[in-house]
């Protein structure tokens, strides 16, 4: 269980470490994918809905460190997205790229939207066309490109770790 | 079956109280529990560090044969120019001298008595709506929140988060940064404040022109010192674009800002909060 947690505490350093300093080489037009929502996503995509959502939870939160703003904004919409994806995922065909890429898209634009339009509403910008157009969309695009390839990381390494814990809960 | 989603919904709600009561808790800048971002922050600080010499030095032998061609060209102008400015330096020695002897005229009192400390960009922002940085620096370097944030050619923003081993600074062209700004020519005060769509330019907007005040193209714009912020007479920029509304009262300008922020690597930082601890 603790070789879990580690693996798990790991992957998301390793993620927010991506996320602040390569990313800046792959940027397209100014736009970055966001690595630590399309982890949070595909763990949501395989696992249980609460360990999904905790795993949403900590992505968020190590978001909202990197941004540097309140704590518990980017926590509580990965938190809330990954559960009721993890609620749909037993009915899924997880073998088909197009899954992944879906949901990372719209839980991209849904996350963005939500917190553009609230401090949208608190400050009144008048340019949410183009923020929708120009950033947004491309962001959940890349985001969508890139969410096959993760997720099949993640796969990968959920694997190894329920076949750590299986052949040492049997010994 | 009923029990078990009951405790769900349990635990799904008490988490989120759980993360606005965390919310509320870190919304201030200068708040305790900003502590917790070290958890994350302070591991990542050297790894950040590492991969940035990394990628520098890559980036550095890409760029030498590439430069090699330029470089012959930029010799040439810039031995023009040093000549000019040779000329200039004169001048303003001359002028130093004669501000010198002004100042002690009116008893001014000089302008950054203030400490600096000079700061590496280590990592960008994550996030596509803002424009902030995290820098090599932090609260054990003397470093507090609200601190300006300069480099050579004017100002970059200020702090916005302080850690222990690094910081965050927002720059002006964040959508969440405004700045009490003043045109050199005329004096006059205005508010410059960042702006969604010219940030990805790389540019912001100065708001609230009275409909009175004559404003240029090429105007520069300084900071005004009002509010405690920032120093007074920190270059921002030029104005480079003026936009008129139909129908509305006062207009708003466009500004480059005097900082290149997409080739930004060193800042310096003025401590002020430092010292106005100190003082109290």
């Amino acid at each position: 269980m603790s070789k879990k947690i580690l693996t798990l505490i790991s992957l998301i350093y390793g993620t927010c470490l991506f996320q602040s300093t390569v990313l800046e080489f792959i940027e397209i037009y100014g736009v970055r994918p966001n690595l630590l929502l399309i982890v949070a996503i595909s763990a949501a995509l395989t696992r249980s809905d609460l360990e999904a959502a905790f795993m949403g939870l900590a992505c968020g939160l190590g978001m909202d460190i990197l941004i540097g703003r309140a704590l518990g904004w980017y926590g509580i919409t990965f938190f809330l997205a990954c559960f009721l994806i993890a609620q749909i995922n037993p009915k899924l065909y997880k073998e088909n790229p197009l899954i992944p890429a879906f949901f990372v898209f719209t839980s991209t634009v849904a996350i963005e939207i939500l917190y553009y339009s609230i401090s949208f509403f608190l400050k009144g910008y008048d340019d949410f066309a183009f923020v929708i157009i120009k950033l947004i969309l491309p962001e959940s695009l890349y985001n969508a490109i890139l969410a096959f390839p993760i997720f099949k990381l993640v796969t990968y390494l959920y694997k190894k770790i329920d076949k750590y814990n299986y052949t040492h809960t049997r010994l | 079956m009923r029990r078990i989603f009951g405790s769900k919904i349990f635990i799904i709600s008490l988490v989120i109280i759980l993360v606005f009561v965390l919310a509320a808790l870190t919304a201030g800048e200068d708040s305790r529990l900003g502590v917790v971002r070290n958890i994350l922050t302070v591991p990542l600080n050297p790894l950040q560090k590492g991969i940035k010499t990394v990628s520098d030095k890559v980036k550095d032998s890409v760029n030498f044969f590439r430069e090699i061609r330029t470089a012959r060209e930029e010799n040439q102008e810039l031995k023009k120019k040093l000549q000019q400015m040779e000329h200039e330096l004169e001048k303003v020695y001359r002028l130093k001298k004669e501000n010198e002897n002004l100042k002690k005229l009116l008893s001014f009192k000089e302008q950054f008595t203030q400490e600096t400390v000079g700061c590496n960009i280590i990592a960008k922002d994550s996030g596509n709506l803002f424009e902030s940085f995290t820098i090599d620096r932090g609260s054990k370097d003397g470093i507090s929140v609200n601190d300006p944030v300069i480099n050579a050619n004017g100002l970059v923003g200020r702090v916005s988060r302080v850690d222990l081993l690094s910081s965050k600074v927002v720059s002006i062209i964040d959508t969440e940064s405004s700045v009490s700004a003043r045109l050199s020519k005329s004096r006059d005060l205005v508010i410059l404040r960042g702006d969604a769509q010219l940030r990805t330019e790389g540019l912001c907007r100065l708001d609230y022109i009275p409909p009175d005040v004559e404003v240029a193209v090429g105007d520069k714009v300084e900071t005004s010192g009002m509010s405690s912020l920032y120093p007074k007479g920190i270059i921002i920029g030029e104005i480079i674009q003026i936009v008129k509304n139909e129908g509305q009262f006062d207009y708003y300008a466009i500004v480059k800002p005097a900082v290149d922020f997409r080739r930004l690597e060193e800042v310096v930082v003025i401590k002020v909060g430092a010292e106005q601890g100190e003082q109290q």
